[in-house]
């Protein structure tokens, strides 16, 4: 049996989005897709990023992983699933914009953070987040600020990390460079609903209108 | 989301305002829950093209399914080598932690990944010039040699029996995880493929038992 909630919200989508842009995807069918717009989010269920920014059908191309990262540039051995959609974003698509896209309440943060026990011999969820090593380190161990501002410390920082990484991606660093591509962060307030951006000056996550 | 102007963000930050108006303020309850954690029944792996958003095609709410988003929708089989997985950590999250009742994997027509994956054109090619989509989609490798021979390698017969391949071999991979193995086994996960034609918006859903996709009533 394929799931019922998400037979009846097929039925939904049918009814409803699909009715009412059935041209949008014909065209998308038959034309291809040319988004501008690339976005690294988290698989978390509370984040999707075409319901945050009410995105259309052909908008943005999505990866999502946990905790929202890229990893560094790492050509050669095993097979890199960020990069390689990072890869057909940058170069076969030409997308003009790379938002990461962090958010509060993060599950993969939190279990690196509290060095969570690894849940299988294999511990994907433990090697997967040791990426963000680089980002603990820069700022400094759980001081008096306590647990829940730390982690939203370290949230950010990671942002902060993946933007850092998406740079020792020559093709990426080569079309920044060039002004063909900016990159941004950003972090979605889970409790609040409020988007919080990078100001690429100062490196501050703030509130934005909306 | 940057000091210079740039319409693409505009249209982007213009939607998160509709976002705070509507989706926001209408599900305040909702969210208020959320806040507590997230408790989605079911996660779905899909691809990371524009065209096909989970959330959108079962018009879901906030909280209902953990997403993966990668080229072609795909599951990379259990192995315990030195690295990064990230489907792998994702997976583990999933099943162990959030203990999600359904794994749906979902691919779709037009799919870029996996008509490369099909005619073999970045074979080859530098990380950075194609080489990272190359090692990524060799896993399907296998699946594309069953295709080439029936179907060969052109024409929108030969791609979307790839594109429903594909699937398949994602889901042969998910059962080589012991962990998914034994819960499918007892009866606590389920295992489904799905296929979304974009044209004509039709979800198809794969019978395992004969291999075959239909439409999904």
């Amino acid at each position: 049996m394929f799931p019922e909630r998400l037979a009846k919200g097929y039925r939904s989508f049918i009814d409803g989005r699909f009715a009412s842009e059935r041209a949008r995807y014909q065209e998308l069918a038959g034309l291809g897709q040319k988004p501008s717009i690339m976005v690294m989010g988290c698989v978390d269920s509370r984040v999707s990023p075409e319901v945050i920014f009410d995105s259309a059908p052909g908008e943005i191309l999505v990866a999502r992983n946990v905790a929202n990262l890229v990893p560094r540039y790492e050509p050669g051995g095993g097979q890199h699933g960020a990069s390689a959609a990072l890869e057909f974003a940058v170069r076969a698509l030409r997308v003009e914009h790379i938002i990461v896209l962090g958010h509060a309440l993060c599950g993969g943060i939190r279990a690196f953070a509290m060095e969570t026990a690894p849940l299988s011999e294999s511990d994907f969820i433990g090697k997967w987040m040791s990426q963000i090593a680089p980002a603990a380190e820069a700022i400094g161990p759980m001081g008096a600020e306590g647990e829940e501002a730390y982690l939203r410390k370290l949230e950010f920082a990671s942002v902060e990390l993946s933007l850092q990484n998406l740079m020792t991606f020559p093709f990426v660093r080569a079309a920044v460079e060039k002004g063909e591509l900016k990159l941004h962060g950003a972090y979605f307030g889970v409790a609040s609903g409020k988007l919080l951006v990078r100001d690429e000056v100062t490196g501050a996550f703030e509130p934005v209108e909306g | 989301m940057s000091h210079r102007p740039s319409p693409e963000l505009d249209r982007l930050l213009e939607g998160y305002a509709r976002f705070r108006g509507t989706g926001w303020s209408a599900n305040r309850e909702r969210w208020a829950t959320l806040k507590d954690g997230q408790q989605p029944g079911v996660m779905v792996i899909a691809c990371s093209d524009s065209r096909v958003d989970p959330a959108q095609i079962f018009d879901v709410n906030p909280g209902e399914i953990f997403v993966v988003r990668n080229v072609a929708a795909m599951v990379p089989p259990f192995e315990t080598t030195p690295g990064h997985h990230g489907v792998s950590a994702a997976l583990e999250f999933a099943v162990q932690v959030l203990q999600v009742q359904e794994i749906v994997v979902m691919g779709h027509g037009m799919c870029g990944g996996c008509k490369a994956a099909l005619t073999r054109e970045l074979h080859g090619t530098e990380p950075g010039k194609g080489g990272f989509i190359a090692d990524w989609i060799a896993l399907l490798d296998d699946a594309r040699e069953e295709v080439v021979a029936h179907h060969g390698m052109e024409g929108r017969t030969a791609e979307r029996a790839m594109e429903q391949a594909g699937v398949r071999a994602s889901l042969a991979n998910l059962r080589t995880f012991p962990c998914v193995r034994e819960k499918e086994r007892d009866g606590s996960l389920n295992l489904r493929g799905a296929f979304f034609a974009i044209s004509d918006g039709v979800l198809h859903l794969l019978d395992e038992d004969t291999g075959q996709f239909a439409p999904a009533s």
